[in-house]
């Protein structure tokens, strides 16, 4: 009797568990195992660093835009109008140089991407080379081609509520439809000073962010250990890194928690590291006034309009803001007086007194002596 | 490995009682050595690093056994080896989990600025510590005695047991090793083991697991908590922990009993305690076994005066509570116990019980308060949350959490929704068990066998509990 009870206990729970791992095989939710076929493609994106690996495995592109929320409302038809090309954006929300190293190199493995466009932002490189912007495991096992590791995909109820999901219809998770929108998030958001320093506190402007903190020789190992080896690994590979830029208050929190003067040095080791490398190209716009002193481009300190995000596509196309040493040298003795001698309350004062524009949603950007505008859709 | 992990539920524990009674008809040495290596394997998959410190551990507790036994049993009273063989223990444990502790409170009280070790804290370390101080004092009374290097190895790394315990003795675990008639496959013993695991399994992933967001993020917003907030956050640690460890032991009792090996039980049902001293006797049972025998009976027990013996209570408990962790928070905790303890002592010497519905609800709130310093980071965040809790910022019935804000909020998005209303009622269902007569272990002890709905209400458990092992949260950036 006890032996049919084993027997019955474990068969019953080993078919049910077969039974589900069919299912979640054949409708395959985060496009793992293939591209969305069955179903209409779902981009969640609470889920990125699950779905973002099997996209770069199985969908068609070019060129990879990456980085952390501030890539992920570039839209990848914009930058084919200006580029050429086709590209995908598989950036990720919070993505650390970890992320980005375990992505691109799923990507560049399947011989793909003729070249990655990534943002590089600081707070990536923080902490030890493998952390993850995810406080979960990462799931290391949807970034290989190896079946036998890919239990916790197939077998785990976050994949089968995704695929019930698919196959009854449901939208209970939050996701888009639109390949040219995968991570998008910009609808409904305004861009205007007062916004972006909405619900600051000029003693501690990081405590709405909780960055962590940083250290020099910490960012340098995540460098080396995530992005450096992908670089020389890949040498027929074009990489772009950009500096996203930031509202000055970004700066000002820097200079606040004593992180300034080691940010500004990382700035100069990474073009210096890099020099030598003829497939690496840097821009930076952190050091463009008419974009950080005016707050009026941004929803939050760190998170610019989209109409922002479209043009510095176009100064990238046009080579302008990439680094050479006398702009790394320059740029970095601006933020540093620009950081020193403004104040987050006088930055807050001005920003909270400024009008809210007619259409709050961001301002055109020229550069010096630039471009016309893109066109906004 | 943990035991809700793939790993070990569809390779490892398959594989390890296969081989186990495979070896056990050939040689029981060979299934022993065989269950002390995949022991030893199942602690190294996790780092591989720290199977040194184990190792060193087990070899210089084996040589000091080695000679308090052979001492004992020559009459000889080896104290001095004794206290070496305490000394190195409590060392080890010192330095892998209390150096920075002990660092960060001499920079405090000098002003010093020493630097910190940042070791990495070994995982079990605390439980196989204990049990081998345990084994000591027990070889040098002469009630163990082990020389053979294999055995040895097996009673400390037995794996069901290495990691999160029971704390098991010496003398309870060794004769069964050595009996060979447990060697052959026992389908009774099977049967309860699998079922009970199932229902350990099912506690953690099902119960334990889901109720973890609601803690964490009560925790984390320990400063701005209403009065309904505190409590859910309170009860929802409490409730959280209790099916975590005791499905997690459930899990190491069900394990062990696959392979007839029967381990010390560790909880049984401790909310349903009438008071604090029944508490202890049903809630992480073998440490409070160990505390009595291993520290407070030594120290002088109840043979001094009232006073000393009281003392004994808050200094003993004290201690458990730093055995937990090395923060102040963690000694604050045990010494609240210690410190119920002896209120109860004089509660009972005014000679009014309470009812026992009452005891219990009061045991319990006592507890549940005091969990709050236990998990709290700070004290400041532990009494912030009790503040919530006794209504000291009001009590209103704001739901202020992002977990279950959704809670009499319009317009909630249907997955918030439907994951608020899941955690909501695993949250009742878990309220609701905790109270039940019967505990998991009575449960699997009791169960028919025979009725086919048993048979397959477990398989559906298990599979269940297989599907949940990998839940992952929603990554959910704090700004959007």
């Amino acid at each position: 009797m006890a032996r049919r009870f084993v027997s019955i206990v474990l068969g019953l729970a080993l078919a049910l568990a077969a039974a589900v791992i069919a299912f979640n095989a054949w409708v395959d939710p985060f496009q793992h195992y293939r591209k969305a076929e069955r179903f209409p493609a779902r981009f969640y994106n609470a889920w990125q660093r699950y779905e973002n690996p099997g996209l770069a495995k199985h969908w068609d592109y070019d060129r990879i835009v990456t980085g952390s929320s501030l890539m992920e409302c570039v839209i990848p038809e914009d930058v084919d109008r200006v580029m050429g090309g086709k590209t995908i954006n598989l950036s990720v929300s919070a993505q650390t140089a970890y992320d980005a190293g375990q992505l691109l190199g799923a990507a560049l493995r399947t011989g793909k991407p003729k070249h990655i466009v990534m943002n590089l932002d600081y707070n990536a490189f923080s902490g030890a080379p493998d952390r993850s912007g995810f406080t979960e495991p990462f799931p290391r096992y949807m970034y290989d081609d190896a079946l036998w590791n890919d239990l916790p995909y197939l077998l785990g109820v976050g994949t089968l509520r995704k695929s019930l999901e698919a196959v009854l219809g449901l939208k209970w998770s939050r996701f888009n439809t639109d390949p040219e929108r995968m991570w998008y998030w910009m609808e409904g958001h305004q861009f205007f000073a007062a916004k972006a320093v909405q619900g600051l506190d000029p003693d501690n402007l990081n405590a709405r962010f909780r960055q962590p903190p940083r250290t020099l020789e910490g960012m340098k190992a995540s460098f080396e250990a995530n992005l450096a080896p992908l670089i020389e690994g890949y040498p027929g590979t074009r990489f772009t890194f950009l500096y996203a830029p930031y509202a000055i208050l970004v700066w000002l929190d820097f200079e606040q928690r004593g992180q300034l003067d080691l940010t500004l040095a990382f700035r100069e080791w990474v073009f210096e590291r890099t020099r030598r490398y003829p497939n690496v190209e840097i821009f930076d716009f952190h050091a463009e006034p008419s974009i950080v002193l005016d707050l009026d481009h941004f929803t939050d300190i760190y998170h610019y309009s989209p109409r922002l995000s479209q043009a510095l596509i176009q100064a990238m196309h046009e080579g302008r803001y990439k680094l050479t040493p006398e702009m790394v040298r320059g740029n970095n003795a601006w933020l540093r007086s620009v950081a020193r001698t403004k104040t987050p309350r006088q930055v807050i004062a001005e920003a909270l007194a400024k009008p809210m524009p007619e259409s709050p949603d961001g301002k055109f950007f020229v550069p010096p002596g630039g471009f016309a505008p893109p066109r906004v859709n | 490995m943990l035991f809700n992990s793939y790993e070990f539920l569809l390779v490892f524990l398959p594989a390890v009682i296969l081989g186990y009674f495979a070896l056990a008809r050939l040689s029981a040495w060979a299934a022993n050595a065989f269950l002390a290596a995949a022991s030893v394997a199942f602690y190294a998959w996790w780092k591989l690093d720290f199977v040194w410190i184990l190792a060193a551990s087990i070899t210089a507790n084996y040589l000091f056994g080695h000679r308090l036994s052979r001492d004992s049993a020559a009459g000889k009273n080896d104290r001095a080896i004794l206290t070496l063989g305490i000394v190195f223990n409590l060392g080890l444990l010192g330095y892998f989990k209390y150096a920075d502790f002990f660092i960060a409170n001499f920079n405090a009280v000098t002003g010093a600025n020493a630097s910190f070790l940042r070791v990495a804290l070994p995982l079990g370390i605390s439980f196989f510590t204990f049990t081998q101080i345990a084994y000591l004092v027990d070889a040098w009374k002469g009630k163990a005695a082990e020389y053979s290097a294999t055995n040895y190895v097996l009673f400390v790394t037995f794996f069901p047991h290495l990691l999160a315990g029971p704390i098991i003795h010496h003398k309870e675990m060794m004769p069964q090793f050595a009996d060979r008639s447990l060697k052959r496959v026992d389908w009774e013993n099977m049967a309860r083991g699998l079922a009970l695991f199932a229902l350990g399994l099912g506690k953690k992933v099902l119960i334990a697991d889901p109720l973890a967001p609601w803690a964490n993020s009560g925790f984390a917003h320990a400063q701005s908590l209403s009065f309904a907030d505190g409590w859910i956050t309170m009860l929802a640690y409490t409730l959280q922990l209790v099916f975590d460890f005791s499905g997690y032991t459930d899990m190491a009792l069900g394990a062990a009993l696959m392979l007839n090996i029967r381990l010390p039980l560790n909880f049984d049902s401790p909310y349903r305690s009438a008071d604090i001293q029944e508490f202890w006797r049903r809630w992480h049972m073998t440490l409070s076994r160990f505390l009595r025998d291993y520290v407070y009976i030594p120290l002088g027990g109840n043979r001094g005066s009232e006073a000393r013996m009281l003392v004994l209570f808050v200094v003993t408990f004290a201690l458990g509570g730093f055995w937990h962790g090395a923060a102040w928070t963690y000694v604050l905790w045990g010494t609240l116990h210690g410190v119920a303890l002896v209120v109860l002592h004089f509660w009972r010497k005014l000679g009014h019980p309470m009812p026992r519905p009452l005891a219990v609800l009061v045991t319990f709130l006592f507890v549940s308060a005091a969990l709050v310093i236990f998990r709290a980071p700070t004290l400041d965040d532990a009494l912030a949350i009790l503040r919530s809790v006794a209504g000291l910022n009001g009590l209103g019935l704001a739901f202020t959490v992002p977990e279950w804000s959704w809670i009499g909020r319009s317009g909630v998005a249907p997955a918030e929704l439907a994951q608020g209303v899941l955690t909501a009622a695993i949250f009742a269902v878990a309220l609701v068990l905790t109270f039940t007569p019967r505990n998991s272990n009575q449960v699997a002890a009791a169960l028919d066998l025979r009725m086919p709905r048993t048979r397959y209400a477990y398989g559906f458990l298990l599979a269940l509990a297989l599907v949940f092992v990998q839940n992952p949260t929603e990554f959910i950036y704090f700004i959007f």
